[in-house]
């Protein structure tokens, strides 16, 4: 890592880390809903995190958030963004209501929704932690819903107290059948990015040494 | 008082312009002008207005205060420099301390059920105290603070 720019091999190994992340969670989230879900991992780079908000339409979009921090040997965070109208889909879904039944969410759709969030994170974190060889343990997610900007921001704020840029690896999700499209970012500081690459590089040593 | 006709002429006229600011800046504009920042969670946005000059800034704030790091890029991601550049700006453009404005918007808790994040957490409400504070200093100054 030259200053804070990745080589082009370091950003294929952080997308495949993406890739690995992806699939464990689409599946959790697939068998949880019962649907089959696409995903893609557009992207996995260091970014200034403005530009982050860019993606979810525009600043003032309703949207559901659900956050989760990562501690362990990395410090990171998932966010799961929906848009406010798949928010309320998703509910339906997983309360098992008619498709377009729940207008507002109550804490019980709250509640089932957190764990959504807890579930597909959880799937997607373990198989990292097995992949990566590192410790990475979840801790209890919050939701809200309010403007894109205003949930962003929180997570923007906790990773500008120490630079004004992160490693952000996006993933794109859609459940087919039902049209819900949402994000799911997971966010490491750059001195974690760090340590992800170094346990990625031990890993293709350890490989290439054993053929 | 500002001639409202002529600001309304220069409105539909479209000279007047919505400036956004965005998280970590800090604009200032006269009227008709508009300044706008858009979704705030647990940012703060600290506006000055002068009346007598129809004029503004408005600062889109992220962290309380400088210290805890290093990197200075954007001129008013901490509160407490914000208003120190603020005043600067305004003051330059002939702008009477006692004459402005000033108020805040903003420093929400976006997730409270997230123990473990205190330190993060409590950065909206931190913010909030270090531009109380700030302001304060500016009101012993001579400031007639009608902000709330």
């Amino acid at each position: 890592m030259v200053g804070n720019e990745f080589t082009r091999l370091e950003q294929d190994a952080l997308r495949e880390v993406g890739f690995i992340a992806a699939g464990h969670a689409s599946r959790a989230l697939s068998e949880l809903v019962g649907e089959s879900v696409n995903v893609r991992v557009p992207l996995a780079r260091v970014t200034s995190l403005e530009k982050i908000q860019k993606i979810l339409g525009g600043p003032e979009a309703l949207v559901t958030g659900i956050y989760l921090p990562i501690t362990g040997d990395l410090g990171g965070s998932v966010l799961m963004l929906f848009p406010k109208k798949t928010g309320l889909l998703l509910a339906d879904v997983v309360q098992k209501r008619g498709k377009g039944t729940t207008k507002k969410l109550d804490d019980m759709d709250k509640s089932a929704l957190k764990e959504v969030g807890n579930i597909i994170s959880g799937n997607c974190l373990t198989a990292l932690s097995k992949f990566l060889g590192l410790k990475l343990i979840e801790h209890v997610p919050d939701l809200t819903c309010d403007m894109l900007n205003a949930v962003m921001d929180y997570v923007i704020v906790k990773f500008g107290q120490h630079a004004e840029e992160a490693l952000v690896i996006e993933i794109e999700f859609n459940i087919r059948r039902i049209k819900i499209p949402g994000y799911f970012l997971l966010l490491f500081g750059l001195k974690d990015a760090g340590i992800i690459l170094k346990s990625l590089k031990k890993k293709l040593a350890e490989h290439s040494g054993g053929k | 008082m500002p001639d409202l006709d002529e600001l309304d002429k220069a409105r539909r006229s479209g000279m007047a312009e919505e400036i956004e600011v965005g998280m970590g800046n800090l604009k200032v504009a006269s009227s008709p002008d508009k300044l706008v920042a858009r979704g705030i969670g647990s940012c703060l946005v600290i506006t000055f207005y002068d009346p007598r000059l129809h004029m503004g800034a408005l600062a889109h704030t992220m962290l309380p205060d400088s210290r805890k790091a290093e990197s200075m890029s954007l001129p008013a991601k901490y509160a407490g420099n914000a208003i120190e550049i603020m005043i600067e700006k305004m003051t330059a453009m002939g702008s009477r301390l006692y004459d402005i404005e000033a108020k805040i918007v903003g420093g929400a808790n976006m997730f409270p059920n997230i123990e473990h994040e205190n330190a993060v957490t409590m950065i909206g409400e931190e913010n909030i105290e270090t531009v109380k504070k700030t302001k304060r200093r500016g009101h012993q100054a001579g400031g007639r603070g009608r902000g709330r």
